[in-house]
């Protein structure tokens, strides 16, 4: 690797917009527009884990696959080891696929019902050319299927004769298949069963020691995000609020919303649990196809002035590597 | 072992379907009565409100029984939060339905006793389930939609239960049903009293299920899961709101999570269940700070905590969780756990008093020991 590459990130996202337009209601009004991404930026680096959370709705999984450019963006950038992934034509995009895999939070869905595993995880490579015959390309699947706990006798039986788990094993191994360099994991364990959780967080982390492989981690639980980012960026109606190192943000949340996300995370020691106080938010959750003015937060935050009615407010950097987007910060 | 086989059991979930739209059930209350004063502290420990006794629920199934609750006891006392916890499917659900007696069809209570307020639950007809279901025990459903009618206006929804069943007219049943929607903290109440669910969000509609199993103020409140489908925003506004709700009544409630967040900062005692049975029951400190048994020891070991360093491993409990179906001899909890031996194999330990807490393992009273030594 140049020197280069470890200086530069290895993914820089910059003002990535995705909006989706909803039919007409009559010939008289405008399309109303969901603005789900609306003007995201970050970097992440080789190795490492960028934690996106949020409330549900707020734009982490439109963020995910508008980078994968499984959906295109409306607007923005996406550099993946400088190339800008949005303006390549499908075509030109294809041997970038590679490289770049999701794994999503349904492990029932994503996988064909008549399809064995070993095909599953086979197909990858078969795409991507990576085995050339079969033999091969079946090794290849006992191995990963190893390297992410199955047992590679499966290797014939089909999804639903696996638990929750261990299809979310299988597609794990199908993303690793043809060892990608950046995987988008959207909400990977939510689906799962706590003490399956803390399985699958092991071999997340395992394989991104073994593969050099870099993270977006999609979630809503802050407990799992802090365990695993190292970095974490907080959405909030399809912007980011607050963007730091995990443990800043964990110990010193700056924005409103951030803090309040953070108290309202259930303390497992029942002595601080008593102690502890909650920020409670007052007021629904607006929506992305009605967005409230000025700071999107404002109809919730509990500190909000005239000033945050009207003006919206920008991303700074309000301390070293500390990135916030409020006015009273 | 105290069993009665009750053959007139099969309650199926059309009961619940006939009672659409009210949860509350069958009410029969007389507004002056409303008010259930707080039990005295010193009087509250005597006996229990609710009390399961090796309580049995089996489904027939293709693949064989399955033995969703498996000879669980656990008792309640008037006014206390206690706390179930275990990994899905381990038969928490249908401990809640036996008790309001709404199992699915192919469910049946085949052996145990449950005694409410003194009386047995399972030796009541159907139209005495009726009328103690909603007005002296409500539900609160994980899935508020299988719980509310999608046709009925929200408002009616709890207003006209309130008429029918507390004889109130419709305008003091509007009136209630109005209070009680800001109660829970929906704005402007007047405005949305006409609205259908499909308009609320899921926050709102749960707090729809919570003002109808509030309605009737009943003595014992059982919360499925009530904020697992929500953001942890909204899920903190609904904890307090149940909480607030239950202790200005003075409710006694069982509380159904997986969470032992939700756990420490909203119950009094909890108790961990693997496998249809109880494997420990003490106070929430003592189960959450000095845990007995292995199982209650990975749960917690599993779930990342905000204090650790982060990326640290996680100590999780391997393997799978058990077939209910083919359940192994001995401790159900030996192929998955670290401490496992010979004894563990072959014989089944039970429910035993370790200190201030009971554990159902042949290895914990060698880890109170050690416990308590290392003091
Ligand atoms: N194909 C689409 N058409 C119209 N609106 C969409 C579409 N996909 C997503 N949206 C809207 O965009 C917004 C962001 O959705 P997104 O799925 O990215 O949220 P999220 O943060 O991943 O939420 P969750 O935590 O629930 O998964 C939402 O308001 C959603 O309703
Ligand atoms: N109608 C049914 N027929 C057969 N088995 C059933 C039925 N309903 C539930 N079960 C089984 O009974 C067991 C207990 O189910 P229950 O719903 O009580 O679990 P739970 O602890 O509430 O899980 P979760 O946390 O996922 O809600 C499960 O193993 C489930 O598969
Ligand atoms: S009885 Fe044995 S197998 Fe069961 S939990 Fe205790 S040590 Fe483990
Ligand atoms: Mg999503
Ligand atoms: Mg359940």
């Amino acid at each position: 690797m140049s020197t280069s590459a470890l200086r530069s990130p290895l993914l820089r996202v910059r003002g990535l917009v995705k909006h989706f337009h909803l039919p007409r209601r009559s010939l008289f009004h405008a399309p109303d527009v969901v603005r789900a991404v609306d003007g995201v930026s970050f970097d992440i680096w080789r190795g490492k884990t960028l934690g996106l959370v949020g409330e549900s709705g707020c734009g982490k999984t439109t963020t995910g696959r508008a980078i994968l450019q499984l959906m295109r963006p409306t607007a923005g950038a996406v550099y993946f080891e400088g190339t800008d992934l949005c303006q390549l034509s499908d075509k030109d995009l294809r041997p970038f696929r590679k490289g770049i895999q999701i794994i999503f939070q349904d492990p029932y869905a994503s996988l064909d019902p008549r399809v064995t595993i070993g095909t599953a995880i086979a197909e990858p490579l078969m795409i991507h050319k990576i085995c050339q015959t079969k033999e091969e390309a079946r090794e290849r699947v006992q191995e990963l299927m190893r390297r992410v706990g199955l047992n590679p006798y499966f290797i014939n039986r089909y999804p639903h004769e696996f638990s929750g788990g261990q299809r979310q094993r299988i597609g794990i191994a199908r993303a690793l298949a043809v060892d990608p360099d950046f995987v988008v994991l959207d909400e990977p364990v939510s689906s799962l069963d706590v003490s399956i959780q803390a399985q699958i967080l092991n071999l997340l982390q395992d394989l991104q020691a073994e593969m050099d492989l870099t993270y977006l981690f999609i979630a809503h639980d802050l407990r799992v995000v802090r365990h695993i980012s190292d970095r974490i960026a907080v959405m909030y109606l399809g912007l980011i609020v607050e963007l730091a190192r995990g443990l800043d943000i964990y110990d010193a949340p700056l924005h409103p919303y951030t803090q309040a996300l953070l108290s309202a995370v259930p303390w497992t020691d029942p002595r601080l649990a008593r102690q502890h106080q909650r920020i409670i938010l007052e007021g629904e959750v607006s929506s992305a196809a009605n967005l409230p003015s000025g700071c999107r937060f404002h109809p919730r935050c509990p500190m909000a002035e005239d000033r945050c009615r009207v003006e919206a407010p920008a991303l700074r950097e309000v301390r070293t590597k500390h990135w916030v987007a409020c006015h009273l910060v | 072992m105290n069993t009665v086989s009750l053959p007139h059991m099969q309650y199926a979930i059309h009961e619940k379907s006939e009672a659409s739209g009210h949860i509350g059930g069958m009410m029969q209350i007389d507004a002056e009565h409303s008010e259930i004063p707080l039990a005295p502290v010193g009087e509250a420990q005597e006996r229990p409100l609710l009390q399961i006794k090796e309580l049995q629920t089996q489904f027939e199934t293709k693949q064989g029984i399955v033995k969703a609750v498996d000879g669980l006891s656990l008792e309640l006392y008037e006014g206390e939060v206690v706390g179930l916890v275990g990994e899905s499917g381990c038969g928490k659900t249908m401990t809640a339905l036996s008790i309001m007696r709404l199992l699915p069809e192919n469910g049946q209570i085949v052996a145990g006793e449950i005694g409410f307020d003194g009386v047995n639950l399972l030796q009541r007809s159907g139209e005495e389930m009726q009328r103690i279901r909603g007005r002296k025990i409500a539900m609160i459903f994980q899935e508020p939609m299988t719980a509310l009618t999608p046709t009925m206006p929200i408002g009616r929804q709890i207003s006209e239960a309130m008429e029918i069943h507390l004889g109130l007219s419709r305008q003091v049943a509007k009136e209630r049903a109005l209070e009680l929607l800001a109660h829970v903290g929906i704005p402007s109440p007047q405005a949305r009293f006409g609205d259908y669910i499909h308009q609320f969000s899921g926050g709102m509609r749960q707090r729809v299920m919570i003002a109808i199993a509030f309605s009737c103020q009943p003595r014992l409140l059982l919360a499925d899961e009530p904020t697992t489908a929500l953001d942890v925003t909204v899920q903190a506004q609904i904890l307090d709101l149940i909480k607030n709700l239950a202790q200005e009544a003075g409710m006694t409630a069982l509380f159904i999570t997986h969470d032992m967040g939700i756990v420490a900062g909203s119950c009094d005692r909890v108790a961990v269940m693997y496998a249809g049975r109880l494997v420990e029951v003490g106070s929430v400190d003592d189960v959450l700070l000095k845990p007995l048994h292995p199982y209650t020891q990975g749960l917690l070991g599993s779930v990342p905590s905000l204090h650790s360093e982060p990326g640290e491993r996680l100590s999780s409990i391997s393997g799978l969780p058990p077939d209910l179906v083919q359940l192994p001899p001995g401790c159900k909890f030996w192929p998955r756990c670290p401490l496992a031996d010979e004894r563990c194999k072959q014989e089944e330990p039970l429910l035993e008093q370790y200190g201030a807490s009971q554990a159902a393992c042949w290895k914990a009273d060698y880890r109170s020991d050690s416990i308590s030594e290392s003091k």
